[in-house]
């Protein structure tokens, strides 16, 4: 089915917050400069199986799995691993846009300062070009020292993108990324991601299926913590493998 | 959750069957009309034509609607797509009725002919195709649909004897000419029937299967 190089995968994972489990002999591979799409109900356990990639769970009390989680055909989960390197490899955005309340320049250039960038020039170079591939450079070039928090929702979104960029990841996890903003500001991460696909492996959590349709090029339907159907988004939304997947698009669920 | 959408879609499925009621009776009274030479059922089916005709244009603008509004997927997209296609097939079928209907018109102002058994048993296996298409849609039956495609051939071959047939009967009666020719007409308008019953079908199966099979 996937015809592209496999950038990262999960093989017979469960994961435990606490005695309760919520995912479940999950097994997948995700094509390398590709969008896929995570799609399912509330609680499916589709966050949770975004946020394995970048251990974010971690940070949550009690959990624990079993499996493996692989980028780049390497075990995320060894202990010997450099979660700093990790995180800088796979970037995150959240539903809700988190600026620093810092100036626009600081915002980008935060990441690549912690990883040790310091000449000013460079950290210029990197801001402009982390917020041009953002598709927010032309809307802020002139007021660059300007707090972040005076920015519109869907400018700060885009900001949030550029941070993340700026560290050039390989990975990029978008939670929800456009649920929060206007149609407008909606569209226009969605273009944003059509072009970040071309240099990223891209894995989006939508609640809104037609955005799922539109900008993926895989689609994963989870259900109770069960991986249920993985294919090509084309797929999925005109002749969907599973029953259960194809009540789920079209509203059928009981 | 989607309850508007899948109102709508009970909607369609209701004018589609309203359509292929209206242009079963048609084709069905066409043939009528030809067999026992009534020029008024011959007059009423091209005056009703028209009926068929705006409600086709109603059914697509209600499909398009959906499609804008809804914006459906899977099943409800294939149903929907499924529907303005077999729609523009039924309302074909409902043109060749007519075209039918006008050849009854023609030859009851002629001197009678004896209208070959072929014709009768075309136009019952076309009916029974157009029956079978509907119910394999209503039903989402692909066996039966499956069935209607091989129908096609026998109605193919049947309408390729008519030449010869129709040539000997002319060497017979040549005074006759002008009515024996739109025998070969009529004979043509079923096959064509029988292709657009072979398209619903087929229709049917994409809708089930999700893939099209066309030209396979």
């Amino acid at each position: 089915m996937v015809s592209t190089n496999v950038k990262m995968g999960m093989r017979a994972v469960d994961f435990y917050y606490g005695e309760s489990q919520a995912l479940f002999d999950v097994s997948i591979a995700i094509p390398e400069k590709r969008v896929t799409a995570l799609i399912g109900p509330s609680g499916c356990g589709k966050s949770t199986f975004l946020r394995m990639f970048n251990r974010m769970n971690d940070i949550i009390d009690g959990t624990h799995h079993t499996g493996e989680v692989m980028i780049d055909k390497e075990s995320i989960y060894q202990n010997n691993n450099n979660l700093a390197e990790l995180r800088k490899k796979v970037g995150m955005v959240f539903q809700k846009s988190n600026p620093f309340p810092k100036s626009i320049f600081e915002n980008v250039a935060y990441g690549p300062k912690i990883h040790g960038i310091k000449e000013q020039t460079q950290l210029q170079e990197i801001v402009e070009n982390s917020l041009k591939a953002a598709a927010l450079w032309d809307e802020v070039k002139d007021r660059l020292t300007t707090n972040a928090i005076t920015l519109s929702g869907g400018q700060q979104q885009r900001l949030c993108i550029a941070r993340a960029l700026a560290v050039e990841p390989e990975i990029l996890l978008m939670d929800e990324p456009a649920s929060a903003l206007d149609p407008k500001s909606t569209t226009r991460i969605e273009n944003l991601i059509g072009e970040l696909q071309k240099h990223y492996t891209i894995i989006i959590v939508t609640h809104n299926m037609q955005q799922a349709a539109r900008v993926s090029n895989y689609t994963a339907f989870f259900y109770e913590g069960h991986l249920v159907e993985f294919d090509e988004t084309k797929k999925i939304f005109t002749k969907p493998e599973k029953q259960q997947t194809e009540d789920y698009i079209t509203g059928r669920f009981g | 959750m989607h309850q508007h959408l899948h109102r709508e879609i009970q909607k369609l499925k209701k004018s589609i069957m309203i359509i292929g009621t209206l242009v079963e009776e048609s084709l069905r009274d066409s043939i009528k009309a030809i067999v026992e030479r009534d020029k008024k059922r011959a007059q009423t089916i091209i005056k009703e034509g028209s009926v068929v005709d705006e409600m086709e244009v109603e059914l697509e603008e209600e499909c398009l609607k959906i499609l804008a509004l809804h914006q459906p997927v899977a099943i409800d997209l294939r149903y929907i797509i499924s529907v303005l296609k077999i729609n523009n097939d039924l309302e074909r079928i409902g043109d060749l009725a007519e075209n039918i209907a006008e050849r009854a018109e023609f030859l009851s102002s002629q001197l009678p002919i004896k209208i070959p058994d072929t014709i009768p048993l075309m136009a019952s296996i076309v009916q029974n195709m157009l029956k079978n298409s509907l119910n394999a849609l209503v039903n989402m039956d692909t066996l039966l649909a499956t069935k209607v495609c091989e129908s096609d051939d026998q109605v193919d071959d049947l309408h390729s004897g008519m030449y010869p047939l129709i040539q000997s009967m002319i060497e017979k009666e040549p005074k006759k000419i002008d009515a024996l020719l739109q025998l070969l007409s009529i004979s043509r308008y079923l096959e064509r029937a029988a292709d657009h019953c072979t398209n619903i079908a087929e229709d049917v199966e994409y809708l089930v299967e999700g893939h099209i099979k066309r030209h396979h």
